[in-house]
């Protein structure tokens, strides 16, 4: 096997040009002659890059020159096993806060009426995938697995496969697709008006990835409405049979297990410890973004105060919003939204010594975060639509102490696997407000009971795991094929792959079409 | 009599004086969405109603109380009259009415006033039209009199209330005139706001409508106006349009205005059983209402109730935000027949159930739940073809609508016309059509003074939104022409005459419905029926309707938030050849014709019916143990042949055992070690293999086998080596495994040497083959969730769940359940064949060949024995409602050749070919145990055997 050739909308590396430029600055890893670079803290990175040989290519992030373009190439290949993809303003803008921000993401989370339709954004979406096949063609060695990643690179698999044709036409390209968000019931999706394209592009996949049954079932019920082409319960017959599965993401649970051991995070969880002394804590982690529900959260701790008198005082919501996309109106509405429940809720219950509902709409570091998932007694996510939500198993890697509980949405992917959370349903007032109580009174022993159910699930399906299971199953295919390739004299293989040849001529046909 | 529940009634009262004028007018506006199909069709047929719309009251409302009822009350009082009662005990009654009046000194009126009352109600009764039961007639008579009694000016008047569902009720009267349906009752609101109304006001106009056979429901104003304004309009509405409401304003979100929904929903379904009468069918329709079905079923547990929803049904996806779903499911499910517009509606209501309440689809159309079976079909509703034809057609050039059309080419002499008439809602796709408009304007400038889109808005004063008129503006800005002073769109933001719209569509060359989502859209049938030969235009719809799916190739189909395809939409219909023309046309026209609408309120009256009569031939199969027994011991020396399923004991049962005995473990029987450990059973239930449980069950079959009369064969899914263990204490038993895969016969080894040994039956299909497809979905489920334990056999899968005790968390976990129903049903249901069965905590997965294989081994045993039988005893577990058929119709045909007598129960399910039903199979073997008793039976267990026959069942009606 070769390398792993990832390819995502960022690279994991940030990059930005440095203002002053003092030649006498020594150049390392974080310098180049007039760059500077910064490794994101992340779990995907460090759990694909012990899969073996790991190729990074995404967008630059930012905009860089034609002079600096090879400064920048050469030094994120050499510290960083990164390839960058440099776009222009205009496509990067167009294609990444327009089509693939306002267009697909609100319409994959159930929000067509957000989903305004714009030719240029779709130009520029297809544009830019195009220059990402074009560079991953060059980097591609045969033997290499490319791994395409989420909702920004949904041309990209077919994309990839016709400029590695042009180029090197005889090598055998294996691509695995992953979807990191969910993929709605194709009563949604087929609001898109470039609907088939889309599934094209990524139908050129081997295998494409969900997080749960529920999207696989969506993704190929849209196929076979759309492209009348014929699925089985795991995949697509098209040219080649493309597999598609469910391979939940974790998260790195060793990295929080880890850092809650560093002084310093001992220390701050001391300090918050006596600050909220008699008061039980609910955390809500969250981007501000209209999927994570945050006004239901707060409706629904209104209500449970409401109904439950005797808790005023005695708990508090920490609500950590982290700021997103905030040029896009939106976001800028919900904004407002939230500002006001929580200055409601907090009239409502607070007095000059307590406030119920501390609202943080800013980024924390990651030793606060810990720290502040340590200290809560519940973690509350209630998400309206969210491909699988990590806060969740995040919160859960850091109460090996406290045996915290969680609350969970049922409409996160990750509601389908973590059994022994209370689950509910967000758009239920009286449910969540149920649920705050449920949380709150729970027995010691049912509380560690549904810890070590919980705990036990998120130690065991990482990151690592995830990783480790698509590339698994993506070198199982690649075996499979090679050895159907040895076999083709069988005719009646031929004759299935002539039918599903044909039928995936007349799907890209009847779509060129149209 | 057909008894038809609606949000709003189709007549209600209207006033002339101020003072409720503005209560009237309040309402108006606010209802005006409650038709959401052809609002405009005006009540065109309501001729065959017999009466006028119009009949004024010569009622002072005040009066009513002091004197009239009175004394009419009185001698009603004293006269208790029946529904029975004959024609001269009316008469008698009728004579005194009218002497009262006369005592009581009435003024102004003469005597043969009266007479000519008298005469038109006796008569009524006597040809039995006077509708109804003799309360309404009474009420009738009261008012009647009363009415002339005080000559007063009309205070108010029944009208036609144009708010209501008029499509449906067009529907209803074209095929009550062409005597498909029965006559109507109706209960529903008045759209009144009624707060400010005397309660004396409110009788009065309830008896008015009662003429009318509405039975109006009122509530405050406080719930009308939750019910509409803001539980069904902001929450159902968007929802089920696929629009999830995002952050709504308002207390708690749905909380707020649930009650509301709730009570409107009481108060209606409380009409409806003041006027139903045994007979009656009740029809409830549409999304305002879906509590109402379960709310009848209360009160009248055998009613034959339907339910039809005029809207669309979203992806359970959508359903699933709602707070209430499992609360709205459960009220519509209570139903007989639950009908949508198109099948696509109906799936997603499956889905729902399926993963909200976790209820078996057995049957293409048949939901199961506890002891009740729901038909679920789609049916679209039509328009009158016939009526509006008449409209249109009248060759009198002096008709309205003849009129109209010489007056719109007029203002148009030159240009092609694409009408289009909606509602002023975000659903409507009004903005992406006049974008697309716009666009092919820009494109096609030629165009520009050539066609006008005239476009009609409904529910203009609800909605204050200009943002249409702004881009109204810009297109006519842009692409208007001063020289022929023609704007490109005409938008119309009031609804226009009926004649005049008929007269739009007649003369237009297209028309446009770009609707996001919509349940049906008769607005373009309405355009088809009236672009006739000499035009047919062309019709642009948006595949996002219910009418897309009826239409097909006719229409040009669009997606309206493809910009670029609905510009080109406009382009082609304006060019399109004639015969491309007259072919799509013909196409939209022979389905417009095809399913008139009097045919759908048919259809769906008689499907309300037969769904009826199946529930309740299945309600009726209670076993009649006297009849048992007096077959069983009939004299003879035939033998008797005993096929007897008998599956582990639901987890229930098993739970309810385990309990008794308090905390002893045993070990499952048939427990295989050769297998790995994870694959093994592991139940957290214990089933005692040697306890008191299973032994009595064993001495049954012990009491069964001691006459020598009976041969018996224990039938079940496990396996052979299992059946083995689970009855080698028993000899010369017959045993069944796999459902039939693999057959021990039965008798004594020694004297027939066939008797004893295993027979495999042939199997075409490979069961590894089939396991090993079914794998992955297994081992998800072990790492995923609360699985207790996994079973296999060659041909099923049992996976046993770990439900909460808790009943809160037990919904949540039933509803895990149902999605994992939901799942393999979707998945593995078409491409395997794969059959599921839902019991408890328990899934089963079946090969779906499965169904065939008890028959096979049934009839292998029949060829075997070569004798024919006194008694055939058949008892076989539900499967499916297919294969139970299927399977006891293989039973008729034994009847007379090789079984003189049969008996036929079936073990869970319900199918209306089984004589007799019990619940599982302790039900089954107590009833077997009492069918051996000769003497009295006596009661093994009240809940298991129960002893109601079909006539005692009967009277509960």
């Amino acid at each position: 096997m070769g390398r792993i050739l990832a390819v995502s909308n960022r690279l994991p590396v940030t990059v930005s040009k440095r203002k002053d430029n003092n030649d006498s600055l020594e150049l390392n890893e974080l310098r180049s002659k007039n760059y500077d670079y910064k490794m994101s803290s992340g779990g995907l990175v460090s759990a694909l890059s012990a899969l073996g040989g790991l190729q990074w290519l995404g967008w630059s992030g930012i905009n860089v020159p034609d002079e600096y373009k090879a400064e920048v190439t050469d030094h994120l290949n050499k510290y960083f096993h990164c390839t960058p993809i440099f776009l222009s303003d205009d496509v990067a803008d167009m294609y990444y806060n327009g089509f693939s921000n306002s267009i697909l993401w609100p319409l994959f989370h159930y929000h067509p009426g957000e989903m305004n339709f714009d030719e240029d954004w779709w130009g520029a979406y297809t544009l830019a995938n195009r220059v990402f096949a074009k560079t991953l063609a060059e980097e591609f060695k045969p033997g290499d697995l490319v791994w395409v990643h989420d909702y920004h690179l949904m041309l990209l698999p077919a994309m990839i496969r016709e400029e590695i044709a042009l180029i090197k036409p005889d090598a055998v390209v294996n691509i695995a697709y992953f979807l990191h968000i969910p993929f709605p019931t194709s009563e949604i999706y087929r609001v898109l008006p470039v609907r088939r394209e889309i599934l094209l592009g990524v139908l050129q996949s081997d295998l494409i990835g969900f997080h749960t049954y529920d999207y696989v079932r969506h993704f190929l019920s849209s196929v076979s409405a759309l492209l009348q082409l014929e699925t089985t319960p795991v995949g697509v017959k098209f040219d080649r049979f493309v597999s598609c599965g469910v391979f939940p993401l974790g998260t790195d649970p060793e990295r929080f297990i880890d850092g809650l051991k560093k002084p310093e995070v001992v220390q701050r969880i001391d300090h918050l410890k006596k600050r909220f002394e008699g008061v039980k804590v609910f955390i809500g982690v969250d981007r501000l973004d209209y999927i994570k529900g945050i006004p239901n959260k707060l409706s629904g701790f209104d209500m449970f105060l409401e109904k439950n008198p005797e808790w005023i005082g005695k708990c508090v919501l920490i609500q950590l919003a982290v700021p997103s996309r905030q040029d896009v109106e939106e976001y800028q509405n919900l904004r407002t939204v939230v500002n006001e429940l929580v200055g409601r809720v907090n009239g409502k219950y607070g007095s000059a010594e307590f406030t119920p509902v501390h609202f943080m709409h800013r980024s924390v570091d990651f030793n606060e975060l810990i720290a502040l998932y340590a200290v809560s007694d519940v973690c509350v996510v209630s998400s309206t639509r969210d491909g699988m939500n990590l806060v969740s198993y995040e919160y859960i890697a850091c109460q090996q102490e406290r045996h915290g509980q969680l609350i969970l949405s049922e409409f996160t992917g990750a509601s389908q696997s973590l059994n022994g959370s209370i689950i509910v349903n967000p758009w239920d007032m009286e449910e969540l407000s149920n649920a705050f109580l449920q949380s709150l009174t729970l027995s010691e022993e049912k509380k560690l009971q549904n810890h070590n159910l919980l705990f036990k699930y998120v130690m065991k399906f990482t990151t690592k795991y995830w990783g480790k299971n698509i590339v698994d199953e993506m070198e199982r295919i690649a075996e499979e094929r090679k050895k159907q390739k040895e076999h083709m004299h069988h005719s009646v293989e031929v004759e299935d792959r002539e039918a599903s040849e044909t039928a995936t001529r007349r799907a890209v046909k009847e779509t060129a079409e149209r | 009599m057909l008894i038809i529940a609606a949000l709003n009634l189709p007549y209600t009262a209207t006033f002339q004086r101020e003072s409720y004028s503005d209560a009237a007018t309040a309402s108006t506006t606010s209802a005006a969405a409650v038709s959401t199909d052809s609002p405009s069709l005006v009540n065109s047929a309501k001729s065959n109603a017999g009466d006028s719309a119009h009949v004024p009251f010569d009622l002072e409302p005040e009066h009513t109380e002091n004197t009239v009822p009175e004394d009419f009350t009185q001698i009603l009082k004293s006269r208790p009259v029946k529904t029975s009662s004959s024609e001269a005990e009316v008469n008698i009654l009728m004579t005194q009415l009218k002497n009262t009046a006369f005592q009581s000194g009435l003024k102004g009126v003469s005597p043969g006033d009266y007479d000519a009352i008298y005469e038109s109600e006796r008569l009524a009764t006597r040809e039995n039209q006077g509708n109804g039961t003799f309360s309404q007639r009474r009420s009738r008579i009261l008012r009647r009199l009363s009415s002339s009694y005080h000559g007063i000016d009309p205070d108010f008047s029944i009208e036609v209330n144009m708010n209501s569902n008029r499509g449906l009720y067009n529907a209803l009267d074209s095929a009550y005139s062409r005597k498909l349906i029965p006559g109507c009752k109706y209960a529903g609101l008045t759209g009144l706001n009624t707060d400010a109304m005397s309660d004396t006001l409110k009788d009065t106009i309830a008896e008015g409508l009662l003429d009318k056979q509405c039975y109006p429901a009122f509530v405050s104003d406080k719930d009308k106006n939750g019910h509409y304004e803001h539980y069904c309009k902001q929450f159902l509405w968007p929802t089920f349009h696929c629009e999830i409401p995002d952050i709504p304003s308002g207390r708690h979100y749905e909380g707020y205005s649930w009650d509301s929904y709730v009570a409107v929903n009481r108060a209606i379904a409380n009409k409806v059983i003041e006027a139903y009468e045994e007979g009656d069918i009740v029809w409830v329709h549409d999304y305002h209402l879906m509590l109402v079905p379960q709310m009848v079923r209360q009160k009248f547990p055998l009613a034959p109730i339907g339910f039809f929803m005029h809207v669309a049904f979203p992806s359970s996806e959508v359903f699933r935000c709602l707070a209430y779903r499992a609360e709205l499911l459960n009220g519509v499910l209570a139903a007989n027949m639950v009908a949508f517009h198109i099948p696509e509606y109906a799936h997603h209501f499956k889905m729902s159930l399926a993963r909200i309440l976790a209820v078996d689809i057995t049957g293409p159309g048949v939901v199961e739940t506890e002891n009740h079976n729901t038909f679920i079909l789609a049916y679209p509703m039509g328009i009158d073809t016939y009526n509006l034809g008449k409209i249109i057609n009248l060759p009198d050039p002096e008709s309205p609508v003849q009129q109209h059309r010489r007056v719109i080419r007029q203002r148009w002499p030159t240009q092609r016309i694409i009408a289009a008439r909606d509602k002023l809602d975000p659903i409507r796709g009004l903005k992406q059509k006049m974008k697309a408009f716009d666009q092919f304007l820009t494109q096609n400038p030629e165009w520009a003074s050539k066609v006008v889109l005239v476009q009609i808005c409904t529910g203009a004063n609800d909605n204050p939104d200009i943002s249409l008129d702004s881009l109204v503006d810009q297109i006519n800005s842009k692409h208007g022409d001063v020289a022929s002073a023609v704007q490109p769109v005409v938008l119309l933001k009031q609804d226009v005459k009926f004649e005049q719209y008929l007269a739009l569509l007649s003369e237009a060359d297209g028309f446009c419905v770009s609707c996001l989502r919509d349940g049906m859209n008769l607005t373009c049938h309405e355009f088809v029926e009236c672009s006739g030969r000499d035009r047919m235009g062309s019709l642009i719809l948006s595949e996002f309707t219910g009418s897309a799916s009826v239409f097909h190739d006719g229409a040009l189909m669009i997606n309206p938030w493809n910009q670029n395809q609905l510009a080109q939409a406009f382009k082609t219909c304006l060019e399109m050849t004639g015969e491309e023309k007259e072919r799509r046309w013909r196409l939209l026209r022979a389905e417009v014709s095809k399913n008139p609408s009097y045919q759908w309120a048919d259809v769906l009256t008689n499907r309300i019916t037969v769904s009826w009569q199946d529930e309740i031939s299945l309600q009726c199969l209670d076993p009649d143990v006297e009849q048992l027994q007096r077959l069983y011991h009939t004299p003879g020396d035939g033998k008797r042949l005993f096929f007897i399923e008998l599956e582990r004991p639901t987890s229930d049962e098993a739970k309810k055992v385990a309990q008794k005995l308090s905390g002893k473990y045993y070990e499952l029987p048939g427990h295989d070690t050769t297998k790995p450990l994870a694959d093994r059973t592991m139940s957290p239930v214990p089933v005692p293999v040697g306890g008191p449980y299973f032994s009595t069950r064993l001495s049954i079959i012990n009491e069964l086998m001691a006459d020598k009369r009976n041969v018996v064969y224990i039938v079940s899914a496990e396996s052979k080596k299992h059946m083995e263990t689970m009855y080698r204490s028993i000899d010369g038993i017959g045993l069944i495994a796999e459902l039939g895969k693999h057959v021990k016969l039965a008798g004594n080894a020694t004297s027939d040497k066939r008797s004893g040994t295993w027979y495999s039956l042939p199997d075409q299909r490979n069961s590894e083959e089939w396991h090993e497809a079914m794998q992955p979905w297994v081992n998800t489920l072990r790492d995923r969730s609360m699985v207790a334990s996994v079973r296999r056999t060659e041909s099923t899968i049992s996976v046993e769940f770990n439900i909460s005790d808790d009943p809160e968390m037990k919904n949540r976990d039933l509803t895990m359940i149902g999605e994992y129903l939901s799942l393999i049903n979707d998945h593995y249901a078409r491409a395997f064949g794969v059959k599921t069965r839902h019991e408890g905590d328990t899934i089963t997965l079946f090969r779906g060949d499965i169904g065939a294989f008890k028959e096979h081994a049934y009839n292998f045993v029949l060829q075997e024995s070569q004798k024919t039988y006194d008694l055939l005893f058949l008892a076989s577990h539900h499967l499916s409602p297919e294969s139970d058929d299927s399977l006891f119709t293989w039973a008729d045909k034994q009847s007379g050749t090789t079984a003189r007598e049969l008996v036929k129960i079936l073990i869970g399910g319900l199918c209306a070919k089984a004589q007799y039903k019990v619940e599982g199979a302790n039900a089954l073997l107590s009833l077997i145990q009492t069918m051996l008793t000769k003497e009295e039976p006596r009661e093994i267990s009240s809940r298991s055997v129960s002893r109601r026959t079909r006539s005692s069942r009967a009277s509960l009606y």
